[in-house]
């Protein structure tokens, strides 16, 4: 558990994730980006730990929300490093584990 | 004798027919055995027909053979069971299947017949659909009426993947080409294109989810 770094969305943000942007509406892919994954993010390289982000517990995803939050943040960090640092968890929706992995290998195309 | 037979068998009547045949067999098993003990214990039978002609009755024979005879029944009727509760799993699970469909049909349609919506009463509900779906392809493979991970239900899934896509994407600021929903305030406006594709992801689906109960069918 020491060299991980958990990130829960519906404990650390929000159990209603909304659109892609902050100009469409509340609680948005790029908001969730900005305040919490990106500075987790940059903690976990710099203390090389690993970055869990546990993906259960809200009422739903946008594909929009995931493509900007982690697609996003493969275009700023790379689709291989964000891979290399990132672990995702869900047990109520194993798919979209699958799905964000997608987002972030498209990003750098 | 004859009359205990007719009324043991009338009250039999109401039951299975693999219950009645055991019943009857055990019956006439029994009653031979009894009359062959009576005759036996009185030391009297021996029935001959004609001078070299005679039926003889072998104790041990007749007791293997109606041994055997009422295993066979055992076998048939416990193999019989086993393929009925196998029929009612898959009439079951196809059940469900069909539900699964008639409902995501009429929650897409309703969703559709509303031009703007709050973002999270899609996501809810295709969070709910896709879950469930997920269970029963699960139970599915669990229960060997479909293969584990086949393209039939990678297919199916996928569908419900697209038909999210559909209601929820909106451009990135890197490649806003295309076109899709609007989003703002947290509300979706959906517009023709949309609708016109859902509406054909659906029937997609509806043809997926057909083709998998078609696959389950064919597990017996």
């Amino acid at each position: 558990m020491d060299n991980k770094i958990l990130v829960s969305i519906a404990n650390d943000f929000s159990i209603t994730p909304g659109p892609r942007s902050k100009e469409e509406g509340k609680f948005s892919g790029e908001a969730f980006r900005l305040n919490i994954l990106e500075p987790k993010f940059k903690e976990a390289v710099e203390k090389n730990k690993k970055l869990v982000v546990n993906l259960d517990g809200v009422l739903g995803y946008g594909t929009s929300f995931l493509e900007e939050a982690f697609g996003g943040l493969a275009r700023q960090y790379g689709s291989e490093k964000v891979l290399e640092v990132l672990e995702l968890v869900s047990v109520e929706e194993p798919y979209f584990a699958d799905d964000i992995i997608n987002y972030i290998k498209d990003a750098s195309k | 004798m004859l009359m205990i037979l007719l009324i043991i068998l009338k009250m039999q009547a109401n039951k299975p027919p693999h219950d009645n045949l055991l019943h009857f067999l055990t019956l006439l098993i029994g009653v031979g055995f009894g009359y062959l003990i009576f005759a036996l214990s009185f030391n009297g039978f021996n029935f001959t027909i004609a001078k070299d002609v005679g039926i003889q009755f072998d104790f041990f024979q007749v007791v293997s053979l109606a041994v055997t005879a009422w295993l066979a029944v055992y076998v048939l009727r416990r193999l019989n069971k086993k393929d009925e509760f196998k029929k009612m799993e898959i009439k079951i699970l196809a059940d469900y299947f069909i539900d699964f469909r008639k409902e995501f049909e009429a929650v897409i349609k309703e969703l559709l017949s509303e031009k703007e919506m709050p973002l999270i009463l899609i996501t809810s509900q295709m969070k709910n659909y896709r879950t469930r779906l997920e269970m029963l392809v699960n139970t599915a493979e669990q229960h060997k009426m479909i293969e584990k991970d086949s393209l039939l239900t990678s297919k199916l899934k996928g569908k419900l993947y697209d038909i999210l896509g559909i209601l929820t994407y909106t451009p990135s600021k890197q490649d806003p080409e295309g076109t899709y929903v609007t989003v703002k305030n947290g509300n979706v406006a959906i517009h023709q294109e949309q609708i016109d594709k859902t509406y054909a992801k659906l029937y997609e689906t509806q043809r997926s989810i057909f083709e998998v109960i078609i696959e389950i069918n064919k597990s017996t």
